[in-house]
């Protein structure tokens, strides 16, 4: 186990640099420059090249990236070139918000999702077509859309929810829990139905496998095979859909916090993006990479800890 | 896949390989919803195509005296709060996401189906290359990555099409490369190499008609996903810039509008909810049309549905069957008495008969052979008897008897209580046949916990000593392993320990050692023996192999074509056949034969379920053919020594046809 | 032996395992020759390798060292170009009927493949010699457009083998061909093979794991254990006179379909595993199953020279007095009228017991002056087997030592 959990951390690594040397590329090839930005259009040719040499942004690429990724290690991710603000600020500032968001929408997707899986392939017949419908429309429909509904539909015209804004945990708790209901569920919902396809699929094929034959001939109780024989079997591709839904729900997160106006590093990349602030852009493209590469280590070892295959591989 | 594919199953496979062959194109034209949705999309695209010759007025024309107008015949879906006409903004609008979405589609389809065929036929390096990147993209958020460049390349819905294209390639990478990997494996791409097909010619022909349907229902999913994205992109005002319309950014107007003119909400997303759903459909329709199935057929598979119909058939017995019930009184009470058991499987809508008014007893301690060729519903039978069927079978039965018990009156909890401990049951493929997630020694114990209650310290003793009566030694080290990690015939032992555990009375083993090697063969057939010998327990053991029920079995039941042929002891059986299937099947076999001459065979095949004569179902491939066979059907009438035979040509079956 | 068409030499093979996975060797220093127009079975379990060996031949399988020759040529290393042109020359019967066709192509593309490294042909020309081909093996033309799932599993192998000898080829290997099929449909296969062989001269490598499947198609058989060749020679003497325990062991473990015979061989099993676990008098009961199970065999398939071997040990026994060991090697010759199966049930240790035991019995016999008794005994035997009358010789092997109780008492030294 502890090999499986080693290997994949030594493979997250490599990926982390990776994500951020294409994303630091990609920066450097931005039509202008960091300075031209920070110094605005009237700037004079002098006082930019000066900054630049000041900010290493005339050094190649590559030297730029080294000196950023030994700062990056040591926790310095540069500073916002708009509001001066270290970028690890503003992650600290906003990461709660995101976090509830994703956390939440992922439990929420998880509970949807298998046990909607579960009762479509166990009962079959009406439920089972629910869920397949559901499937293929969920997936059709935009989500920034259905949250303006649900909007319309939950906060004003029920007024149950609060139709915007992010109130934070330590404030209260349960309006926390309200603030966060409509995002949540708009967002799980879409990516339940994924969750759920996956979850009835690999049911099913395991209900036709030769060994449920033989445990269904030789007496076990229907509940024992589903839940503990069927249900460890499927879990392996489960989990890997899980895991692909959660950088569904990362992207999905960016949409809610701009239309629920929740201050979360969502609404940050999408006004950073229009201010073309790449320091920030490039922090926290590396660190939503990072959530994914945490979220992919833990399923890894939950795979590991369900299949005895690949424990032996 | 087994070996030797037992009745009725293989027939439905046949034919639903037989459906899928019937054409790809015309399947996915019978199919209501994708031919809409089809239509649907083709009607939105030269709609958006021919925009500035179909829209009413001007994407940017302002109207400021009727803003937020609902649906009017001046303004057909209304108009925004500029007053500008929203199906006009509309159909422009849709030019950008409708490119956008080629785009994306465009960039994902090159790189997904050139990386995923390089990857399935190169291997090697290329494999593990193209494999490991795709894990990289994978772990990008996608719309981080969109953002990143939209910042950089000043909002270029290019530039986001082409890298949205690139981040979604790897799901389809990975589609393509697991349906090459699927067809490289295939028997028949070895088969095409040795015909001497060159690599370009194995690809065009093999490789690449297997990966379409795959990869043609991830591409409409891409781009259905293209779309969606787009118009987020748009919606988030980092697309098109506003006066211009675009589909997400009509949204955005109507998010502003919410309160005061909710309507605006619906055609700005109803369209592109149109779109995608529409390409959803089609891709889900291109599915199932590949897998050569009516769209959405799969939904009726349930666990519910599992459990089968059964029907006590009332019936008088023919005069033929109380006689023969009369002439075996002299043999003890069975353990296992089966009348009249019929079993029919759904095909499309009404039902085919598989298993044919069988009827059988098994006496305490005996071992009853039931022989036959594939799809003589020698493996339905017995599913008949314990009730684990294929979903929608049908079980008609007069009567079914175990230990004085009628099994067809019982429910299903009833049922599943006599099953493990009444009649357990060992299957064809052993490693399969058990849990690939567990150890064998877990399962071991925890049948034993089901099937005798008892506790987990005395449980692991019960495992131990099962391991030991099953000849397996060392049970600590083999109760840690699992099933992969197993030879066949360690596997077969453990799976008749777990059968052993609820101390049945009857054990049904089904082709048990057809997946074994002869050797193993040998040693599991004397196990089984033993085991009967120690306890008492009876046998019924499936199989196509003679020589299997020789050395196994008391009594044999020769099935043809869902019914039994001949019943008797196998000794008189193998040297004194009474059918004249039984005799021909026998000398057609190359054991003791001369070599190199040709052996003397039966011609034909045996009749489809389904396409079973009114006589004897054996009469067109008999040498011994009559008249009188082809009438009427012919009765199962005992002979002399515990023989009962189907034939006309028996003597005492010609008595009772008379 | 003909003129020899495919010969194998020293060849060997490894699977190269992956990541953590151990190398296998699946063939290891492997020589074989078929002359042609003759069929070289190929028998082994699984594992054994024989798969493997075809692989190599149909260049499917990469060898590790050694040469194949086809027809003078080394083929063992042939570039991917003159493999194909050798595809004319050399093909394949796979196992599966059920995927060894492609479900999307119909059955004429599927066939004239084979067809691909010959000479350009007109497309009328290509069907015609299709057709042909399919009526040789009992289809017709109206087989072409339709697809492989409207066949049944054996119609299937008949197109299998339409498409194989297409091109005429020398060679056809034919890997499990009829192991997937029924009874009724594995004679029907097997005759159309020999047929064909019959016409067109056509050589077959045969492999299988069925020995009376080989026994019946082959001119000569080659054993495989393991990746090693055991055993090779003529089909009727490797199969009939095994020299190796091995295949003696498969032979043994290969159920006919006399019942007799099997309950003959399960009860030599069971008396072995009785003598393994140390019964008393355990190996007094396994010399006698193993007795009456040759007298059974010998007479269920009697193998030429088997009884021959035990008339001429009888032969010499005409006179008294007797000697001891000769006594003993007659009774011994006993188990040679089924030399390949009851020699197979006995390893070295049970082997060297059922011996002592031998000893011992024959002691009590000429102490008890029933030396000549037992010698005539065994001649009616001599006389039963030829005659085939399995009861009476059954029932006189089985009363050897009726004097069982009293042997019994001579051993144990009690009254």
């Amino acid at each position: 186990m502890l090999g499986v959990i080693v290997r994949r951390l030594l493979l997250a690594a490599p990926l982390m640099v990776i994500i951020s040397l294409i994303v630091f590329v990609l920066g450097s090839l931005a039509p202008g420059s960091v300075a031209e930005s920070m110094l605005g259009s009237s700037a004079t040719p002098e006082a930019v090249r000066e900054l630049n040499r000041q900010l290493g942004a005339d050094q190649p690429v590559l030297v730029q990236y080294w000196s950023w990724l030994q700062r990056a290690v040591a926790g310095d991710l540069s500073s916002s070139i708009v509001s001066g603000r270290p970028v690890t600020e503003l992650l600290a500032a906003r990461l709660p918000v995101t976090l509830s968001l994703a956390v939440g929408a992922l439990l929420l997707v998880i509970v949807i999702g298998v046990c909607s899986g579960m009762v479509a392939a166990v009962r079959g017949g009406f439920a089972g077509r629910v869920v397949e419908v559901l499937a293929v429309l969920v997936r059709g429909l935009p989500t920034f859309w259905l949250a303006m509904i649900a909007g319309v539909i939950f906060g004003v015209n029920l007024m149950w929810v609060p139709v915007s804004g992010y109130v934070p945990f330590g404030d209260s708790p349960s309006d926390w829990a309200l603030s966060l209901a409509l995002p949540v569920g708009v967002l799980a919902f879409g990516e339940a139905a994924l969750v759920a396809i996956v979850t009835r699929a690999e049911m099913l094929a395991a209900m036709r496998s030769d060994y449920v034959r033989s445990l269904r001939a030789n007496g076990y109780p229907w509940k024992r095979i589903v839940f503990k024989h069927i249900a460890k079997n499927a879990a392996g591709p489960v989990l890997t859909m899980i895991s692909l839904v959660f950088v569904g729900l990362l992207g999905g997160t960016i949409l809610m916090e701009q239309i629920f106006a929740m201050p979360g590093l969502g609404s940050q990349m999408v006004t950073s993006t229009a201010n073309h602030d790449l320091p920030v852009i490039q922090g926290l493209a590396v660190f939503y990479t990072a959530m994914v590469v945490v979220v992919f280590l833990l399923t890894d070892v939950a795979h590991g800890l369900l299949n005895p295959k690949v424990m032996a591989r | 896949m087994s070996a030797v594919i037992e009745g009725a199953s293989a027939d439905a496979e046949l034919r639903a390989a037989a459906e899928r062959d019937a054409g790809f194109l015309r399947r996915l034209a019978r199919q209501p919803l994708t031919v809409g949705s089809a239509a649907v999309l083709f009607l939105v695209v030269l709609a958006v195509v021919f925009a500035p010759l179909l829209s009413p007025s001007g994407p940017m024309e302002q109207d400021l005296l009727n803003i937020y107008a609902l649906p009017s015949a001046d303004h057909l879906l209304g108009t925004d709060q500029l007053g500008r006409d929203i199906l006009s903004r509309m159909l422009h609008g849709g030019r950008v996401t409708l490119l956008g979405v080629v785009q994306a589609t465009t960039v994902c389809t090159l790189i997904g189906m050139t990386l995923g065929l390089l990857a399935g036929t190169l291997q090697g390096g290329v494999e593990v290359l193209v494999m490991r990147v795709c894990d990289v993209l994978l772990a990008v958020p996608g719309l981080v990555l969109l953002l990143v460049v939209l910042a950089i390349f000043g909002q270029n819905e290019t530039a986001a099409m082409i890298t949205l294209g690139i981040i979604m390639s790897p799901t389809l990478i990975r589609v393509v490369y697991s349906a090459t990997v699927a067809v490289r494996e295939e028997p028949y791409v070895a088969g095409a190499r040795v015909a001497g097909l060159n690599s370009r010619q194995i690809i065009m022909r093999h490789i690449l008609p297997a990966v379409a349907g795959p990869a043609l229902t991830q591409i409409s999913l891409v781009a259905a996903l293209a779309c969606l994205v787009e118009a987020a992109i748009g919606f988030l005002g980092l697309g098109v810039v506003p006066p211009n319309p675009s589909w997400g950014n009509m949204v955005t107007d109507a998010q502003q509008a919410i309160v005061l003119a909710p309507w605006m909400l619906v055609p700005s997303g109803g369209i592109i909810a149109v779109v995608a759903l529409s390409l959803t459909l089609i891709g889900n329709g291109i599915r199932d049309a590949y897998a050569g199935r009516a769209s959405g057929s799969v939904s009726a598979y349930s666990w519910r549905a599992l459990t089968p119909v059964v029907e006590r058939e009332d019936r008088r017995p023919a005069p033929a069957e109380v006689k023969g019930v009369e002439l075996e009184t002299d043999r003890p009470a069975p353990v296992l008495s089966v009348k009249r058991l019929s079993l029919d499987l759904p095909r499309g809508r009404s039902h085919v008969r598989i298993v044919d008014g069988v009827s059988f007893d098994v006496g305490p301690g005996e071992a009853l052979g039931i022989v036959g060729e594939s799809g003589c519903g020698k493996s339905m039978t017995i599913s008949g008897v314990l009730r684990v069927v294929p979903m929608g079978a049908r079980v008609v039965a007069e009567s079914i008897g175990f230990r004085g018990v009628e099994l067809t009156t019982l429910g299903e909890s009833e049922m599943n209580a006599v099953r493990g401990t009444g009649i357990a049951f060992i299957s064809q493929e052993p490693i399969s046949s058990l849990n690939p997630a567990f150890t064998v020694g877990h399962q071991l114990q925890e049948a034993v916990r089901l099937h005798r209650g008892t506790g987990r310290a005395e449980s692991k003793a019960v495992a131990h000593d099962l391991m030991s009566r099953v000849r397996l030694p060392e049970a600590e080290v083999v109760g840690r392993k699992y099933p992969h990690e197993l030879s066949g015939g360690m596997a077969q032992r453990i799976a008749i320990a777990r059968a052993l555990a609820g101390e049945p009375d009857l054990l049904v083993a089904d082709e048990p050692t057809t997946a074994l090697d002869v050797s193993v063969q040998a040693e599991i057939l004397d196990l089984l023996r033993d085991l009967r010998e120690q306890s008492g327990m009876a046998l019924i053991l499936v199989t196509h192999d003679w020589g299997v029920v020789a050395e196994a079995c008391d009594r044999a039941m020769v099935m043809y074509a869902g019914e039994v042929v001949e019943t008797a002891p196998v000794r008189d059986l193998v040297s004194n056949p009474h059918h004249p299937y039984t005799q021909a099947l026998l000398r057609s076999s190359s054991v003791g034969a001369e070599p190199r001459q040709l052996l003397p065979v039966i011609s034909g095949s045996v009749p489809a379920p389904g396409s079973w004569p009114t006589g004897c179902r054996f009469a067109a491939r008999c040498g011994l053919v009559q008249d009188r066979c082809l009438t009427a059907p012919v009765p199962l009438v005992p002979t002399t020594g515990g023989v009962s035979a189907r034939c006309v040509l028996v003597p005492s079956t010609l008595e009772a046809v008379r | 032996m003909n003129k020899l068409l495919l010969e194998v030499n020293d060849l060997g093979v490894v699977y190269r395992g992956r990541g953590r996975r151990k190398d296998k060797v699946a063939l290891d220093g492997v020589s074989v020759a078929i002359g042609a127009g003759e069929t070289l079975g190929l028998v082994g379990e699984s594992g054994s390798g024989k798969s493997t060996l075809g692989g190599c031949v149909l260049g499917l399988v990469r060898p590790e060292h050694g040469s194949i020759t086809f027809d003078g040529r080394d083929i063992t290393r042939l570039a991917a170009r003159d493999r194909r042109t050798l595809s004319t020359q050399i093909q394949a019967v796979f196992q599966d009927p059920y995927s060894s066709f492609n479900p999307h192509r119909t059955i004429e593309q599927t066939v004239s493949e084979t067809l691909t490294n010959l000479p350009r042909m007109s497309r009328q020309d290509r069907r015609t010699r299709v057709v042909a081909m399919l009526e040789r093996v009992g289809l017709d033309g109206s087989a072409l457009e339709r697809f492989p799932a409207q066949f049944s599993g054996g119609q299937r192998q008949r197109i299998a083998i339409a498409r194989a000898l297409l091109p005429e080829p020398r060679l056809v290997v034919c890997d499990e061909s009829v192991s997937a099929l029924d009874l009724s449909v594995q004679a029907q296969v097997l005759n159309l093979l020999l047929e064909l062989q019959a016409d067109s001269g056509v050589t077959y490598l045969f492999i299988t794991h069925d020995l009376s499947v080989v026994r019946h198609m082959s001119t000569r058989v080659a054993v495989l254990e393991h990746g090693h060749l055991v055993e090779e020679g003529g089909a009727r003497e490797v199969t009939d006179h095994p020299t190796h325990p091995y295949t003696r062991k498969l032979i043994a473990a290969s159920p006919g379909s006399d019942a007799e015979v099997q309950e003959a061989r399960r009860e030599t099993r069971r008396a072995m595993a009785r003598l393994e676990a140390g019964g008393t008098d355990a190996d007094v009961h396994a010399l006698h199953a193993l007795e009456i199970q040759a007298v059974i065999e010998a007479l269920a398939e009697p193998l030429s020279g088997a009884t021959g071997g035990f008339a001429r040990v009888l032969n010499e026994f005409t006179h008294e007095p007797v000697a001891l060991d000769k006594l003993v090697r007659l009774r011994a010759a006993i188990l040679d009228l089924a030399p390949r199966t009851s020699a197979a049930m006995t390893s070295e240790v049970v082997n060297r017991r059922v011996a002592d035991a031998r000893e011992r019995l024959c002691r009590s016999l000429a102490e008890n002056d029933r030396a000549l008794h037992f010698a005539a005994q065994c001649r009616e035997i001599l006389v039963a087997i030829d005659s085939r009358q399995r009861e009476r010789a059954v029932s006189v092997v089985a009363s050897f030592d009726d004097t069982r109780v009293a042997e019994h008492r001579a051993t144990t030294g009690r009254p």
